[in-house]
This record gives structure tokens, C-alpha cells and sequence, in this order.
């Protein structure tokens, strides 16, 4: 028989988390900071509205670009928000979730040859989307001593007559990083300058401790090059409900919603009818949600000094991303040790890339209890670990 | 009642004390020796109120759904000093605006029996003082949970616990109806409780999520 599969496909690796899955999974009593998702439910109003939405059996496709009514209520909310007007019919897509977007945005832009600058660690999924796009994927490592900021020098350094597009993902996973407005101004005149477009990943924008998060499409000059993309998993806790969008200048716009259309069709209507209610009411779910996640935050900060981790403070997202260089083990043994030894689950810093070694991702999308009791256990972990040494 | 309105008391879009500047008072006079008062005048400006009610806000957004996070843990939670937290607490409780710390029981769930009932009484207000002494007659009660003064076909809804159908409608007959301004009653008995305080009584929150996701 034939070899039934793609190489380049089957080049591509399976994600790093799946061991410990397997294995966390055999287990009783595990407690888990792994998780990416929010602990909230998606607030009962949206759900309500999803139900409604059935019961009016409002069940057919929608357009391809998605409801129009909700593509209003976004491009107010981005103009409320982070201060960029979008026209919604033009310029606007729903997709599957942020993810959709990110693929589609890499298959809309990238020629075979076509470099695209990656900042890690981050997302496991703009490596191989970036290759499924025929592009070459080109890997910025982002340092600790920079609060894993993207600086316009690394920037600079990675770029080749090659480099079409730059993925920016702040706030980030996993670290928790953000880039604030003069970190954006500064990594602006060097995209201008070289040309590049932007796939900006603002998943998390929602999540910031410090100040309002800023996209870099509000900056002079940058909307006409950025490919904006948010969603609604993570600011109103509806992760299962698969639902994303993008924004971009028609011309790029147009033909990611194109691979749309002949791929996905339409992102799910009931999902796309509830976020018309969550996008119009939900401010002040996602202002209550930021509350608990920063109070959680500073609870973890505490407590890892209280423990001697050390660890950057991250003011996004809901991770924290503490270094454990100290104790003579790779991210992985780490992590494989403390589930054996303790039970608690988190992620190694290299299931986000190579440059993720020698820290771990810890989430804080669990209630203060859970939170206690993962730490007073990763604490004794530790204590014993350093007898050791 | 002597304490609150004396010369110590402050106003109420001040709500709370945190520096004094100590003025000799005599100065005020243009007496120029030995001080032999002061005048201590709070010295918040604007913003510093505005501050101190944002931290209220937060202290009361996370104790009402948690009442028993320790002191400690509600610092580092909100970011600030443990000792701020404690005073603003223990002022936040003398000015009443925290009025207890009661424990939400699903008494269904163990032998005790209790019966509970609301009831909503009409009344006739009384001169001078409105509402105000009828309800505290019922109050007064330790069997009533709760009295509310409402909008609409009636006064006041009381809630009451007792021991026993029996009892509550003992109450209700032989104290309730019997005040002279109660005019009449209606006594609805809760056959189940579903959610109170903002908690779902009956069923426990499970996390459904994977163990690990990227």
C-alpha cells in the first residue's frame, strides 16, 4: 500500500502536553494549574441568549463573514475598547475561534519562501499554521531579563529580505506578558521601515493588570499592515463555544474570507447569536472576571517569593511563568516530577518552545482554594527537592 | 446614637480617617503662645478619598461571596497593606455598612427540621413614624429572619423560621395578626429551596475542564 499521509504533515510535531495528560489522567486526587481556559462559566445572559436562539430555531447558516448584527457590535466594542475602527462589513470576520484566524491569516499572506517572524515562547499553533501556509517559520526567543517582551533590537536582528510577517501575541501564553504602548511604538518603526505585515493575536486583550491593553493597529500607520485578531473564549469564559474574529484591511480581509468560506462556511450561528449579547452587555462579567484573575495573580506572586521561586511578574493573561533554572532540571523532569512526587499538574516552558526551558506554565484560572492547595504542595515539592541539590 | 452625631462625627461622603494634621487652634485667633489646643483637620484630598472607596468596593467584592478569606490572604488579593484592610474593615464594621458574617446552611441536608414561611402583611403606617415602629415590633422577634418594606400589594414581607408548621402558624396568629396595625396576613410556606444569597443551594460546582490544554 501507499504511504497514506503528507510528509509535510507528518513532519509537523504533535504538542508537548500530551505525556502529561496521559499521565495525569491515570491518576486520583491530581490537582491541575495546566489549564488554558478560563474557570468561569460563560455568564448566564449569554447562555440564556444562545438558548433563545435555538428555541426561535434560529439554526440556518449565517453569511460567511458572519452575523451582521454582531459584526456592528464588535466593531463599537473595538472602537469603545482599544480606540480602532473597523467597517464591519468590509474588514470583519467571525471565525472559529482565534485559532481559525490565525490559519487563515497565514494562508492568505504567505507565498512558499515568505518568513515569518514567531515570538516564543508562545502559542503552540504559529509554527505549524505557518507551514501549513507554505511559509518559513522564523523563531524570536524572548528573554526573562525583558519581561518576555519583544524588543525592536531582537526584532531588527530576525529580520531577512525574506520576512513578510511578524506574529505578535500579547498578552501572552504562556508567560503572562504584555507590551505596553511604547514597547508597540517602538517595534512600529521597525515594521514600517522593513515592511512587514502584523498578525497580532489579541486573544487575551481583555486580561491586563496594569494598564488597558493597546493594539498595535491603533498606532499611526500600523492599521493598514495588522491583521487584528480577538475572540470571545477567554474575555467571556465561552471557550467551547468556538467563537473568533479578525480584522484587516479589505484587500487581506477579503481573501481569508474566502478559505472561509470554501473551508468553514460560517462560524456556529447559536454561538455567533450569544456573543451579540455577550459583546453588547458583557462589560462588566469581563471587568468582574478581571478583578478575581488579578486578585489571584498577586495571591501566586506571594506566594512564590514566600517559597523562593522566582518568577517575572506577568500582567496578562491568567499565567504566571516562573523560572526553575535553579533546581539542576529541564522544564520537563520538573513538571514530571512534581506530578509523580505531588500531583500537580502544570506545563513545562518548552511545550511553548525551546526557549521556554527552564520555566513552567502555571495557571491561575482556578478559585483560591485550588490555588492554595496546589502551591502548599508544589512548596513542600520543593522543599524536598532542595535538600537534595 | 450620642457618638455619631457629636462633634467627632464626620461627614458622610467621608468615609474614612486616614491622616490628621494637628492646628493649633488659639492660632486661629491670632493668639500667639502656647498652644493649648488643636484642631485636627483631615487632610484627604480628593483622589485619596476616591482611593479608599475603590479599596471598599474591592474589600466588599470579595468578602461578600467569601466572608472567610483570612486578613492576610485579602491583602495580598487586593494588593495593599494587611494593616489598611484591617482598619478599613473594622471601620466598614462600625459604620455598619458590613453588618454580619452569617453562614449560608442547607439545613435540608442534615436532621434538623426547620420550616420556613414568608409572609406578607399589610399594615397601617403609624403617624410620625411611617413603617418604621411596626416593623420593629416584628423584628424584634427572634423567629423572623426578615422584614422588608415593599413596593406594591402589601407592606411589609416578613420571612420567619420556626421549628414547625405548627409553630409558624402559631406565630403568625398568635403575634403577628394581633398587633394592633397589622390589618391582615398571607403565609406562604417555602417548600424548597433552590438558591439564596446569589449560591445555588443544591447542586455542587464541578470543573469539567481538561487537566491540561494549552
Amino acid at each position: 500500500m501507499r504511504n497514506p499521509l503528507s510528509e509535510r504533515i507528518v513532519d509537523i510535531p504533535f504538542s508537548g502536553i500530551r505525556k502529561f495528560f496521559d499521565i495525569a489522567a491515570e491518576m486520583k486526587d491530581v490537582i491541575s494549574l495546566g489549564v488554558g481556559e478560563p474557570d468561569f462559566d460563560t455568564p448566564w445572559h449569554i447562555r440564556d441568549e444562545g438558548i433563545y436562539s435555538l428555541e426561535k430555531g434560529r439554526t440556518a447558516y449565517t453569511s460567511n463573514a458572519g452575523l451582521k448584527e454582531l459584526k456592528i457590535e464588535i466593531a463599537k466594542y473595538l472602537e469603545r475598547r482599544f480606540h480602532v475602527s473597523y467597517d464591519y462589513d468590509m474588514e470583519m470576520m467571525i471565525t472559529v475561534g482565534g485559532s481559525e484566524a490565525i490559519d487563515m491569516a497565514m494562508r492568505a499572506m504567505l507565498d512558499p519562501g515568505d518568513e515569518v517572524l514567531i515570538p516564543q515562547p508562545s502559542y503552540v499553533s504559529y509554527v505549524p499554521c505557518a507551514v501549513l501556509a507554505n511559509g518559513t517559520p522564523v523563531v524570536i526567543n524572548l528573554k526573562e531579563e525583558n519581561e518576555f517582551r519583544l524588543t525592536a533590537e531582537e526584532l531588527e536582528a530576525a529580520i531577512t529580505p525574506k520576512t513578510k510577517i511578524l506574529v505578535l501575541p500579547f498578552p501572552n501564553n504562556p508567560t503572562g506578558a504584555i507590551m505596553e504602548r511604547k514597547d508597540l511604538e517602538a517595534l512600529a518603526k521597525v515594521i514600517i521601515e522593513h515592511d512587514l505585515y502584523v498578525v497580532s493575536d489579541e486573544i487575551y486583550a481583555e486580561l491586563t493588570y496594569l494598564d488597558e491593553h493597546v493594539t498595535i493597529a491603533s498606532l499611526p500607520g500600523m492599521r493598514e499592515r495588522t491583521v487584528l485578531i480577538n475572540g470571545f473564549s477567554k474575555a467571556y469564559s465561552m471557550t467551547g463555544w468556538r467563537l473568533g474574529y479578525a480584522c484587516a484591511p479589505k484587500i487581506i480581509l477579503e481573501q481569508m474570507l474566502k478559505i472561509h468560506q470554501y473551508a468553514i462556511m460560517c462560524a456556529p450561528s447559536t454561538s455567533q447569536y450569544a456573543a451579540v449579547e455577550a459583546v453588547r452587555n458583557g462589560d462588566a462579567d469581563v471587568a468582574g472576571m478581571r478583578e478575581e484573575y488579578n486578585g489571584r495573580r498577586r495571591y501566586l506572586m506571594h506566594r512564590y517569593q514566600e517559597m523562593g521561586l522566582s518568577c517575572f511578574e506577568p500582567y496578562g493573561a491568567f499565567y504566571t511563568f516562573p523560572c526553575i533554572k535553579a533546581y539542576g532540571m529541564s522544564s520537563d523532569e520538573f513538571a514530571t516530577r512534581m506530578l509523580q512526587e505531588e500531583k500537580v499538574v502544570v506545563v513545562p516552558g518548552t511545550a511553548f518552545g525551546a526557549c521556554g526551558e527552564g520555566f513552567l506554565r502555571i495557571s491561575y484560572a482556578y478559585s483560591l482554594e485550588q490555588l492554595k492547595e496546589a502551591l502548599d504542595r508544589m512548596e513542600s515539592f520543593l522543599t524536598k527537592i532542595r535538600q537534595d541539590l | 446614637m450620642g457618638r455619631k452625631s457629636g462633634f467627632w462625627s464626620l461627614p458622610k461622603q467621608m468615609p474614612c480617617i486616614k491622616w490628621y494634621k494637628a492646628i493649633p487652634y488659639d492660632t486661629l485667633n491670632g493668639y500667639n503662645g502656647e498652644p493649648f489646643g488643636y484642631v485636627f483637620l483631615m487632610i484627604l484630598n480628593m483622589e485619596e478619598r476616591i482611593c479608599i472607596m475603590e479599596m471598599r468596593e474591592k474589600i466588599l467584592t470579595f468578602i461578600e461571596k467569601n466572608s472567610r478569606i483570612g486578613l492576610k490572604d485579602l491583602a495580598i488579593m487586593l494588593g495593599v497593606e494587611e494593616t489598611t484592610v484591617a482598619q478599613e474593615l473594622a471601620a466598614m464594621e462600625q459604620e455598619r455598612i458590613i453588618c454580619g458574617y452569617p453562614t449560608l446552611v442547607d439545613w435540608e441536608k442534615t436532621s434538623i427540621e426547620k420550616v420556613n414561611a414568608l409572609i406578607e402583611v399589610r399594615v397601617t403606617p403609624q403617624r410620625g413614624r411611617g413603617f418604621d415602629s411596626v416593623a420593629e415590633r416584628i423584628y424584634n422577634y427572634p423567629e423572623v429572619n426578615a422584614v422588608y418594606l415593599i413596593s406594591g400589594g402589601y407592606d411589609l414581607l416578613v420571612t420567619l423560621e420556626g421549628k414547625t408548621l405548627r409553630e409558624v402558624a402559631q406565630f403568625v396568629s398568635d403575634k403577628l395578626s394581633t398587633l394592633d396595625s397589622v390589618l391582615s396576613t398571607k403565609t406562604n410556606f417555602i417548600l424548597k429551596k433552590y438558591k439564596d444569597y446569589g449560591m445555588v443551594i443544591a447542586k455542587p460546582q464541578e470543573d469539567e475542564r481538561m487537566l491540561v490544554s494549552l
